[in-house]
């Protein structure tokens, strides 16, 4: 009736909010950038010696100030792209490419983690407990790499889905409270958040995660060759498996929520949870099923972060 | 105050909703606009009430141009619009329903809530309204919720008042009174703008018509016009008003209910005790004042009530306890009361929304995988079959008119092969012409041999399609009668009067 859909009209908005962003256009991602760099120049401009100094002259020669600002700005960008993207003062094609290499790498977990919470959103669930999911599909995942010893190829993909399946079944909970009991995920998935940070960082001081002869802090032992995602790019660079993983994730995000009959109920609930209810769509269903599928994303997010590695990790990997 | 549209034309794309549109209102007058889903009728009162801006043309009140840049502006002039679906907040109270926006301060910006129920309980009483200043809103009745959104335009000095088809979701008689109350504020000066699909409520009490088709003016006319004369200028190709149909060949009971109970989360029975059978081919209209149980009646149908004890046989198969899947499995269609909320996923397209209820199997799903094109194949049939109006099949379906949303989802659920088709105010907010059509689809769906249930608080359209009426009063079947019953005899048997 009227009452209920003026009711639900705040909760839309924000929901239209989130969906936007999450289902995203190209204009508003660019335009997105380029206020982050209008935004940061006017930082490295304002804080920037030299552009102080000529300011204080600005009236009597005020090129002086534009020219230093334009300095300052153009070269914090120019060691910015340096460092992230083409080293172009590199003597050979490998360094010269590296940092590109090494942001992709870093990108891999970001990528994972965001597809897992934009499913969520578009789900109608705010699942704001990435950390803890993260978290636990990288301690899933770092206790197949080490405790179990399996040959190649299956070591790795056994851990990949320990990983998935703590990531999971950390969001899973929330969903399953959210269906039977209408539990707010918001509250569920910020206190699994602390539950997941004190039970990783307590299992990193026992024999679980840890090597006891390595000393007091909490860290997990090293992933066992076998399970460690392979350098897709040779020794020479750090990139791994793992950005594939995140690509491949993206084309199944896509498939999911765009093309799949799955998606399309996940949708459906996100958008008009009665409407869904009242053509056959069990909702609190579809509440779990959204949630353990963000969790799988978020999950493969912290696979990439334990495996991705040739050393131990600590808590703060999130 | 005099209202003058002159040649409005509001364009949304390449879609033209208002074409040059100039309708005229004296002061003191009822002005209905009539037209056929999608006409442009909301989108012309949205442009005069600053919700929209027009592409071109003028608004003049007292011969004065005007321009609104909101709702604000438009209320500050004198304008007072009850929409379409009610804009109020169910949390607050009437008072304070009525005061938003415009909220009387005492000194430092106190709120005077006091003053609120006072302006309240003076337009009530100059009315006749029995509002309640300090009720919730959410707990009001619509037809109460209705007044508070007259008393919330009026409380502003409206001198200009327009009624969005507000007698859409009100019963018989609260719509008798709404039209009291509009001689009652015609009479005193007010220009009242009244959209509705009901010809008799236009005849009744219009002083003049402006029809509108495609979003021009087609002509103005006068209440004398018949129903059969206003319906063909509307729809612009002769019409008839009743659907032809045969007697009934009533088969076996295909549906058996009995005992079926319903209980609120307080205890109180929604449905107290409903027996009943329905059979194959015949058309049992629910008929009664709206909060009487039939919305319960078709949630426990459905599988979407709780606290449902009884039984209900579909062809030996328990409905009662099944999910909504399981029941619409079992070949239910359904209607549902308000499209808005159950019926349709205003951001999803109509083709989308075409599949709603066919995620799980189907013809449009293979490999837990959408087959677009060919859902996009049967979205266009069904648009051309249903005479949907809408850019096409890709258009949000919240973007269509009313009752164009409410062809999309006749279009879902008469397009499933079905055993039993259960429709809750099947026509709400639907034009003449398309009410024909329905009606005409819902008797070909019992000619087909299908048991039909239809809940309708319209007396009209439970005669034009009963085969037997059952009456509902209080949560129970206080008779089921024959559909040749007297309207004097139904009319007591919803007032839960039983014949000695
Ligand atoms: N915000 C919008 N964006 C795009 N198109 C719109 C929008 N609002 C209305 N329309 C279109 O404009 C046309 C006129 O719609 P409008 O709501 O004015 O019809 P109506 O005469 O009030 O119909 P009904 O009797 O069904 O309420 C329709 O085709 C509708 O799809
Ligand atoms: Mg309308």
């Amino acid at each position: 009736m009227s009452t209920e859909s003026i009711e639900s009209e705040a909760p839309s908005r924000m929901r239209e909010l989130l969906r936007d962003i999450a289902s995203g256009s190209v204009l508003r991602t660019l335009l997105a950038i380029l206020v982050s760099f209008l935004v940061g120049s006017l930082l490295i401009i304002f804080t920037n010696e030299q552009v102080q100094n000529a300011s204080s002259y600005f009236f009597s020669r005020p090129t002086d100030t534009f020219s230093a600002a334009w300095n300052a700005a153009s070269e914090a960008y120019a060691a910015l792209f340096r460092g992230s993207v083409i080293n172009f003062g590199a003597t050979n094609f490998v360094d010269a490419i590296y940092p590109l290499t090494e942001t992709l790498r870093f990108s891999g977990p970001l990528i994972l983690a965001g597809l897992g919470i934009a499913l969520s959103f578009r789900s109608g669930l705010f699942n704001i407990g990435g950390q803890g999911q993260l978290l636990m599909g990288a301690i899933f995942a770092a206790w197949a790499s080490f405790q179990l010893d399996l040959p190649p190829v299956i070591h790795l993909v056994v851990a990949i889905i320990f990983g998935l399946v703590g990531g999971a079944l950390w969001s899973g909970i929330a969903g399953l409270l959210k269906a039977k009991s209408g539990a707010h995920e918001v509250i569920v998935t910020i206190m699994m958040n602390y539950i997941a940070v004190s039970l990783v960082t307590w299992l990193m001081r026992t024999p679980v995660l840890h090597d006891m002869t390595s000393g007091e802090n909490p860290t997990t032992r090293a992933p066992a060759i076998n399970a460690q995602l392979p350098k897709i790019f040779g020794d020479s660079f750090q990139i791994h498996l793992g950005f594939v993983l995140a690509l491949l994730g993206a084309v199944v995000y896509w498939w999911l929520l765009e093309r799949s009959s799955i998606g399309f109920r996940f949708r459906a609930v996100g958008l008009n949870p009665a409407a869904a209810r009242t053509s056959g769509i069990d909702v609190g269903r579809v509440y779990i099923l959204a949630m353990v599928c963000s969790g799988l994303f978020v999950g493969l997010a912290g696979v990439n972060q334990a495996l991705g590695r040739t050393g131990s990790f600590t808590p703060s990997i999130d | 105050m005099k209202l003058e549209l002159r040649s409005i034309t509001k364009r949304f794309g390449s879609l033209v909703a208002n074409d040059k549109i100039s309708v005229t209102v004296e002061p003191g007058q009822i002005h209905c606009l009539l037209g056929e889903n999608g006409a442009g009728k909301s989108t012309l009162m949205n442009v005069l009430f600053g919700l929209f801006q027009p592409d071109e043309g003028q608004i003049l009140l007292d011969d004065q141009p005007v321009s609104f840049a909101g709702p604000g502006d438009a209320m500050a002039a004198g304008i007072g619009m009850v929409h379409q679906h009610f804009m109020l907040v169910p949390v607050f109270t009437v008072a304070e329903n009525v005061m938003l926006g415009h909220e009387p301060t005492r000194g430092l910006g106190r709120i005077d809530l006091a003053e609120a129920r006072r302006q309240v309980r003076e337009v009530s009483e100059r009315f006749g309204f029995e509002v309640d200043p300090d009720a919730l809103v959410g707990e009001l009745p619509v037809g109460i919720q209705q007044r508070v959104e007259i008393i919330k335009a009026l409380s502003r000095k409206a001198e200009i008042l327009v009624l969005d088809e507000p007698t859409a979701v009100l019963t018989p008689q609260e719509t008798d009174e709404l039209m009291v109350i509009m001689r009652q504020l015609a009479a005193s000066g007010t220009s009242i703008v009244f959209i509705t699909h009901k010809l008799r409520e236009v005849q009744e009490v219009a002083d003049t018509i402006t029809v509108i088709r495609l979003g021009k003016v087609v002509g103005e006319t006068s209440p004398t016009s018949s129903a059969h004369e206003l319906a063909t200028m509307m729809v612009g190709r002769d019409i008839g008003l009743t659907v032809a149909k045969n007697p009934p060949t009533v088969g076996k009971a295909a549906l058996s209910v009995s005992g079926l109970t319903m209980f609120a989360r307080s205890g109180v029975r929604l449905l107290d005790d409903v027996s009943f059978d329905v059979h194959e081919g015949e058309v049992l209209a629910v008929a009664g004042v709206q909060g009487n149980g039939q919305t319960e009646l078709t949630e426990a149908l459905l599988g979407l009530g709780e606290r449902v004890f009884g039984s209900a046989k579909l062809y030996g198969k328990e409905l009662v306890g099944a999910s909504v899947r399981t029941v619409l499995d079992n070949g239910v269609g359904y209607i549902p009361e308000d499209r808005t909320v159950d019926g349709l996923v205003a951001e999803f397209s109509v083709a989308e929304n075409l599949m709603l209820d066919r995620s799980f199997a189907g013809e449009f799903v293979s490999q837990h995988t959408i087959k677009f094109s060919k859902l996009d194949e049967f979205a266009r049939s069904a648009i051309a079959e249903f005479d949907i109006r809408t850019p096409g099949p890709a258009a949000p379906a919240g973007k269509l008119s009313g009752g164009n949303q409410q062809k999309v989802v006749l279009a879902r659920e008469l397009s499933r092969d079905l055993k039993l088709f259960v429709a809750s105010q099947p026509t709400r907010g639907v034009d003449v012409g398309s009410v024909e059509f329905i009606h005409e689809r819902i008797i070909a769906v019992r000619d087909s041999g299908v048991p039909v249930i239809i809940v309708s608080t319209e007396l009209d359209e439970v005669l034009e399609l009963a085969d037997r009426i059952a009456v509902m009063y209080r949560g129970r079947f206080i008779d089921i009668v024959p559909a040749d019953t007297p309207r004097s005899v139904l009319g007591q048997l919803m007032a839960g009067v039983t014949a000695a």
